[in-house]
């Protein structure tokens, strides 16, 4: 209890650092801003533009879609703003600074992710939050308990497992200099995950179900919500971050047992 | 109740057990490709590189001990392990009682770091914020730690930096910054790994006063290594030399300059150098270092030759204007040791 | 022209050092491709063209679309921003050659390690798996490569200008994500411009981001007839020769800043 209390104190140093930065540089802050929703945006303008030609895509409407890409976004956006530093290990480990880190008393893991926190990201959580509402609505689905329970297990969950594979890529750096290319390209493959994977190949679908499981990011519970999927979306999407958080868990720990520091 | 007592005594003494240790890096062989550098991180395929080979020593508390090395030594990697950055290939270390890579945080708590090149605080914010982080990262109580900021910031002259991001400021006080943030939990342990590299003489002069302080003041612990043999020779009374990750030399600082000091130089100014182009007539523990026309500097032994007798000598051939006799500084002994090291090998 | 092609002959081979992270590279545009396929394939089920386009049309458009604005990833800016930040770029300007000739040699010898390692390759072998249209014909298959070149001056002046933004930022991945995501969506490297609403595509399509994917891909398929092919690349050079300009204009300025933070 007393190290929960510690950790949370130290989040909100952390925090104050984050926000110190981003009033040091207003540019930088509006281009991350414009930056992270045009990254997620141009693949949203292209399955919008696609699915408005064609009508949907295969029994997925237009609002359904959309559906499903706010929860993607939201996700990834929840990741930009507390988790972005795992894409820092490939460097860290390069220039040796992971040193720093290693001599102070509190968990590599929070230090490595308190280094820098991207509050831009916070807006495109309310832009993308009001597209899942707004979808919602149109697909008039009744707002109730259940589905804001649902929401609140799917936002853990799907934060979990989409940083939690973010980390295991990432963490492959403390063996591999080319782990961070190989982490941009699980990134690349997550835009499978944007789509109704219905569409894709059976080996697609299955690839992102049970090896790298991105469906549960977004197409499992916008399937779940639109009334496409069961129950058992409710109970496996915990069971899928249990298995992620864990194996993340495990890698960085070993990454970080067989770090060599830079011999200066 | 007896034994306790004994224990701390012993920890006093032995606050820092460092036995048989050794590293090796492994470099991995194949890198090059992706299937074998996957491959390799279940089944290694490695050349091995023993950094640290076989060192034991055991450091008091209040200790100042220069560690120090030629490059590629071992000397920055021996620093890791008693860190706990890095994990010994053979051997234990025991700091305060305790495994500092089975128990790192714990051991964190009590000790202080300082990276030469490379700094603890944050790039972009105010030097202050970063040591209301390390207050809370440390949880020091608040007067303790308003004390600590106050006693720093005098002592190390950075009361006008606060404000300042790192960013904006000068190596030397980038480098005055972090050693105030080194001490600002009140560390038992503070290792200094090259504290003064590329540092200009005033920083490095705030900065030896600032240790000199806290080991005579806090009985601070302190093992400093670095390049610069002036840190040493103030800072450290005691000194740990090694060569090849092996201990060449373990000793007082005053001890090593008398044992190793038997070699002193003389330099003659003279009308004209009558060795000069037609070679030195040997004489016993004497070599000539330098020769110019009018001037000749030679080296010797004084426990095979006085400096009376060569002075006799040269005085024979010409008129000697100018005698200058001067003993080595540590530099200068240090690299005689490593050279007679090296040549052991 | 012997300088300029030792430095494009240097960026090529330090390019080739980084071959392993580039099949990553690969990888990752091959993914995009095969998403896109995957995505028109379900929409051509149960349609037989769109617009005029058949399946195996839209599939060489998002092979050649997804493959030319995997460009706008790489590019000259995060370089010429990096010397901003680390202050090599008073430096730079030093050297006895213009930074506009070392910076667009540099890009010449990226853009010939792309179509050599990626662009050919990947687009002969997706063409093939994915069963894509081959060019229209001859003429239209060289007046696509004398475009894709034009692209090329396009591309490099709009780097030049996003990579100088960095003297008022401080972290250059926003700029390059920023740049690299508008660029997609803009030139049509994400949905055909046809596809948006008449006016904004109409109104695109006159813009010098169709430049860099669009254009060079319609004439490909042979979408444009002899006139229109005309009057695109017109506009292609038109743009190129504005972009030069505007980019003086930023270069000018960014001396100025230069001499007066000192670098």
């Amino acid at each position: 209890m007393r190290r929960l209390w510690y950790y949370a104190r130290l989040w909100k140093g952390y925090m104050r650092i984050g926000l110190l930065i981003l009033v040091q540089y207003p540019a930088d802050t509006v281009i991350w801003l414009v930056s992270m929703i045009l990254r997620e945006a141009s693949g949203f303008l292209g399955v919008v533009t696609i699915a408005n030609v064609a009508g949907g895509l295969g029994n997925w409407n237009l609002y359904e879609i959309c559906l499903l890409f706010g929860l993607c976004a939201v996700v990834e956006a929840i990741g930009q703003a507390f988790f972005d530093c795992v894409w820092e290990i490939s460097g860290s480990v390069r220039k040796g600074t992971m040193d720093v880190i290693l001599v102070r008393p509190a968990a590599p893991f929070i230090q490595l992710l308190g280094r820098r926190f991207h509050y831009p990201a916070l807006l495109s959580i309310i832009i993308y939050g009001a597209v899942i509402v707004w979808a919602l609505a149109h697909l008039r689905i009744a707002p109730g308990v259940g589905m804001l329970l649902f929401l609140i297990e799917f936002i853990v969950c799907a934060t979990v497992i989409n940083s939690g594979i973010y980390t295991i890529f990432n963490s492959f750096n403390f063996w591999i200099v080319q782990g961070e290319d190989m982490a941009v390209l699980v990134q690349t493959c997550r835009e499978f995950a944007k789509y109704p994977l219905a569409v894709f190949p059976v080996l697609i679908r299955s690839f992102f179900t049970f090896i790298i499981p991105f469906g549960f990011v977004g197409f499992y519970p916008a399937a779940f919500l639109a009334g496409k999927a069961g129950t058992e979306v409710v109970l496996t999407l915990p069971l899928c971050a249990g298995a992620v958080g864990l194996a993340a868990a495990f890698i960085w720990k070993k990454g970080l047992g067989s770090y060599d520091s830079t011999g200066t | 109740m007896s034994r306790i007592a004994d224990q701390n005594t012993n920890q006093d003494s032995n606050q820092i057990q460092v036995r048989h240790l050794v590293k090796e890096y492994k470099r991995k062989k194949n890198k090059g490709n992706v299937r074998k550098a996957l491959a390799g991180m279940f089944r290694p395929d490695y050349e091995v590189l023993r950094a640290v080979d076989n060192i034991s020593f055991t450091i008091g508390r209040g200790e100042a001990v220069g560690y120090v090395g030629p490059n590629g030594s071992g000397k920055s990697t021996t620093i890791k392990m008693l860190c706990g950055i890095l994990t010994p290939t053979e051997g234990g270390i025991l700091v305060n009682g305790i495994v500092p890579q089975q128990e790192r945080m714990k051991n964190n708590k009590k000790i202080g770091v300082v990276f030469g090149n490379r700094s603890l605080l944050w790039w972009d914010v105010p030097v202050i914020e970063s040591y209301r982080l390390f207050q809370r990262l440390y949880e020091i109580p608040p007067n303790r730690f308003k004390e600590n900021l106050d006693r720093f910031t005098e002592i190390m002259g950075i009361g006008p930096l606060l404000g300042i991001p790192e960013r904006q400021l000068s190596l030397g006080q980038k480098m005055r910054c972090n050693i105030a943030a080194a001490f600002l939990h009140n560390p038992e342990i503070v290792y200094l790994d090259e504290p003064t590299i590329g540092l200009d003489s005033e920083s490095k002069a705030s900065i030896r006063e600032c240790i000199r302080r806290m080991n005579e003041e806090e009985k601070t612990t302190f093992i400093v290594t670095s390049h610069d043999f002036q840190d040493i020779e103030t800072l450290c009374r005691r000194i740990i030399l090694i060569n090849h990750g092996r201990v060449v030399v373990d000793d007082d600082m005053q001890k090593v300059k008398l044992d190793f000091n038997r070699e002193k130089r003389i330099q003659f100014e003279v009308d004209s150098n009558p060795w000069y182009h037609k070679g030195m007539p040997s004489m016993e523990g004497v070599r000539i270092t330098d020769e110019k026309p009018h001037s000749i500097t030679l080296e010797y032994d004084v426990e095979k030759v006085s400096s009376i007798h060569i002075m006799q000598q040269v005085s024979k051939l010409c008129e000697i204007k100018d005698v200058a006799i001067s003993g080595r500084d540590i530099e200068a002994i240090i690299r005689d040791i490593i050279r007679k090291d090296n040549h052991s090998i | 022209m012997q300088k300029f092609y030792t430095l494009v002959r240097m960026t090529f081979l330090s390019k080739f050092a980084y071959m392993k992270a580039f099949w990553f590279n690969i990888a990752g545009t091959a993914t995009s491709i095969f998403i896109y396929y995957f995505l028109w394939k379900y929409v051509f089920r149960s349609q037989e063209s769109l617009d005029g386009f058949t399946m195996a049309e839209i599939t060489t458009y998002v092979i050649a679309a997804r493959m030319l604005s995997s460009q706008f990833g790489g590019g000259i800016n995060t370089e010429l921003s990096l010397w901003i930040y680390e202050g090599t770029i008073s430096v730079e300007l030093l050297r006895p050659v213009s930074l506009f000739f070392t910076l667009f040699a540099k890009r010449t010898g990226e853009f010939f390690f792309f179509i050599l390692f990626k662009g050919i390759p990947i687009t002969v072998l997706c063409t093939w798996i994915l069963k894509g249209a081959l060019p229209y014909g001859g003429a239209e298959f060289l007046l696509f490569v004398v475009s894709v070149c034009i692209s090329i001056g396009i591309m490099f002046f709009m780097e030049f200008m996003v990579g100088i933004c960095a003297f008022y930022t401080h972290g250059y991945w926003g700029l390059a994500f920023t740049k690299s995501a508008l660029l997609s969506i803009l030139s049509g490297g994400i949905v055909p411009l046809f596809l948006f609403p008449e006016g904004l595509a109409s109104v695109l399509g006159y813009m010098p981001f169709a430049g860099m994917v669009s254009v060079p891909v319609q004439i490909y398929l042979g979408k444009y007839d002899a006139t229109e092919t005309l009057v695109y690349i017109s506009i292609q050079i038109i743009w190129v020769i504005i972009l030069y300009l505007a980019a003086k204009l930023f270069y000018i300025h960014m001396l100025k800043k230069v001499v007066v933070q000192g670098g």
